[in-house]
């Protein structure tokens, strides 16, 4: 069965991994000895049963209450599987929030309306993450409503101003949806809250479900490209990233612009392993086989959508297809830490990639700083 | 026990397996003889043109079961594994926690220095257990084999980090995304050779497998991997409940493997 994935995203102490344990507890999708020994953990620093224990499993997430690092939980609704991925909300976790959203579809923002909390810097800024990563998607879930008394006024208020923070802000939207509700009470979970009479929609898992429902993946006839990963014996890895692969046919080995022919090939899904026997196997990690050479561009000049988490420096490093390249740009923008950047940089060498919009994984890179620690991510325009 | 698509679990294995042997000089794998490493096995042969290219150590602590030597002793020699027998010395007044941290984990250190082992292929999955969930494909661990789980590195997309600090090794995590289920499935699915004290005898089987010291069977009559399955979509019990090291005190797990266990 196919598994949607979900990352639930905002500010800290919104109650993202309260909304994920609630939702794993619900659905009975956790183990009764996961729930016995997260209730147990509760019960020993104080509190009452805290769902988010299931998911913050160090002993320093449970005594501090926050997430440090991202988790994911599978659960089945409907038969329908969703795997949940829980993020930290501090913005100086962020690469941990990076590394969680990078693989989702889905978004779920979860705002919290308590008072003095609302619609915080870091959600914002976690749904423009989100959004340039890929995600189009997004259920706004507004938490904590039972300590306003399911106030009707107090969403409405909370879901005008995301409103008109998102407008601006994220591009490609296809679906937006609002659903009020409690993680800790289980109100607008799993079922609609009979306590929040003024809202008419489904609770958040019927969305969801909902959502996937609707959206259908068609199967596009989209062009051959092989991304390249190493050789082993006579033979070549590689991912087919689209489209499919052909026996005795020509492809374009980019960015060296060699025309080469697929003499044997083994399909393990994507996972492919081939055989060409007039390419020069020594330097091939990172390259891709194209059908036609115009499917992708060849440059060392590349023109991104950047985000920085410490502050831009003018060398550093992209990491491509897995393979690390030196890169400069000549930024003279106002130099802060949490940055996007719109610009050009300069490789040191030439590589065959795409826009984002066309195929994500030709647009994409991350970005590490010049000891190769990790600096943010960018998509190519 | 959601049941995931086999296709896609065992493509994205492969390519895990393929982008490690591309990333690193020296690479091994671990092998308890258990479903899941023994998995991890049939997936390096897949990704590998129907070889294991890489040494595979097992930890010997001279007190496994009979049941599991045998069977380690057939497949080592059908599917012609490098094996690098690590022996480490069970002292009877250390038991639990100490046991698998002094025993395995320390005869562990020895063999990778020795053999100067960069990458280690490990056959843990997310639904064992909330702190295995919490780590990444490649995950790095310094000399003393420390898992600074604190400060882990980005993994963007399929985009999984390779940096080495210290004279350390990176933990490659190829089952990471499989479930319980979905390993007997791909197991029936392939007609891997799974380790017999798995099956119950006797109205008891083992469904996780440590040494004898420090695992106990589960009630079962499931005698074929089709009982398995059936008895997984069922249970509500912990796969690792009959496991010690799991349960002795809160955080063990965490513990463990900040110290380096698997």
């Amino acid at each position: 069965m196919d598994v949607y994935k979900i990352v639930v995203i905002g500010d800290k102490d919104a109650g993202k991994s309260t909304l994920i344990g609630k939702i794993a507890t619900l659905t009975k999708s956790v183990s009764k000895a996961r729930i016995n020994e997260a209730k147990k953990e509760s019960k020993k620093l104080g509190k009452d049963f805290e769902p988010a224990f299931i998911l913050d499993a160090f002993k320093e997430e449970r005594e501090k209450g926050l997430t440090i690092d991202t988790t994911a939980v599978e659960v089945l609704y409907k038969n329908v599987a969703f795997q949940f991925i829980d993020v930290p909300g501090h913005e100086s976790l962020i690469k941990n929030m990076l590394s969680g959203a990078s693989n989702a579809e889905i978004g779920v923002v979860v705002i919290s309306a308590k008072q003095g909390e609302g619609l915080a810097r870091e959600t914002k800024l976690h749904i423009k993450l989100a959004n340039m990563l890929g995600i189009d998607k997004f259920i706004f879930f507004i938490n904590k409503m039972d300590t306003n008394d399911y106030s009707k006024e107090k969403a409405i208020e909370i879901w005008n101003e995301t409103h008109n923070f998102l407008l601006p802000s994220i591009n490609d939207i296809k679906y937006i949806g609002f659903v009020p509700g409690s993680a800790l009470n289980g109100d607008n979970i799993l079922k609609r809250s009979s306590k929040i009479t003024w809202y008419k929609g489904g609770s958040l898992m019927e969305c969801l479900y909902d959502l996937v429902k609707s959206d259908k993946k068609i199967g596009k006839n989209m062009p051959t490209i092989i991304t390249l990963q190493g050789t082993f014996e006579d033979k070549i890895f590689g991912k087919i990233i689209s489209g499919d692969i052909k026996q005795n046919k020509y492809y374009h080995l980019m960015p060296d612009n060699k025309k080469v022919s697929i003499d044997e090939y083994k399909k393990n899904g994507s996972s492919v392993s081939l055989k060409i026997s007039e390419l020069d196997k020594s330097d091939i990690y990172g390259k891709v086989l194209v059908e036609d050479k115009n499917d992708v561009t060849v440059s060392g000049n590349i023109n991104a959508k950047m985000f920085f988490i410490k502050k831009p420096e003018k060398r550093f490093y992209i990491s491509f297809l897995g393979k690390k390249y030196k890169a400069s740009l000549n930024y003279r923008g106002n130099k802060k830490k949490l940055v996007f950047i719109n610009g050009t940089i300069k490789l040191e060498e030439n590589i065959a990639y795409q826009s984002f919009n066309k195929i994500k994984e030709l647009g994409r890179f991350a970005i590490y700083d010049e000891n190769l620690n990790f600096n943010g991510f960018g998509i190519i325009n | 026990m959601i049941e995931q698509n086999l296709k896609e679990l065992e493509e994205k294995s492969i390519y895990i397996l393929r982008e490690a042997n591309a990333r690193f000089k020296n690479i091994a794998v671990l092998w308890s003889m258990g479903k899941d490493s023994t998995t991890v096995l049939y997936l390096i042969r897949k990704a590998f043109l129907g070889k294991v290219p890489f040494p595979v150590i097992y930890i010997d602590n001279g007190i496994d079961f009979p049941e599991s030597y045998k069977f380690r002793d057939e497949l080592a020699k059908k599917w012609h594994l490098n094996l690098i027998v690590a022996k480490s010395e069970i002292k009877p007044e250390i038991s639990g926690f100490s046991c698998c941290g002094a025993n395995k984990t320390e005869a562990l250190k020895k063999v990778l220095k020795e053999h100067k082992f960069d990458a280690l292929i490990v056959s843990i999955r997310r639904d064992e257990h909330g702190v295995r969930a919490k780590e990444r494909i490649f995950s790095p661990r310094d000399k003393n084999f420390k898992w600074n789980y604190k400060d882990q590195p980005a993994e963007l997309w399929d985009d999984y980090s390779s940096k080495i600090e210290n004279e350390g090794h990176i933990r490659i995590h190829p089952l990471l995304d499989w479930n319980e289920i979905d390993v007997w499935r791909y197991i029936k699915q392939e007609h891997i050779p799974v380790n017999p004290l798995y099956f119950a005898r006797n109205g008891f089987r083992y469904r996780s497998l440590g040494c004898t010291h420090c695992t106990v069977p589960i009630k079962s009559n499931a005698k074929t991997i089709d009982d398995i399955i059936k008895e997984l979509k069922t249970t509500t019990i912990e796969e690792r409940a009959g496991r010690e090291q799991d349960k002795e005190k809160e955080f063990v797990m965490q513990r463990l493997r900040a110290l380096g266990y698997m």
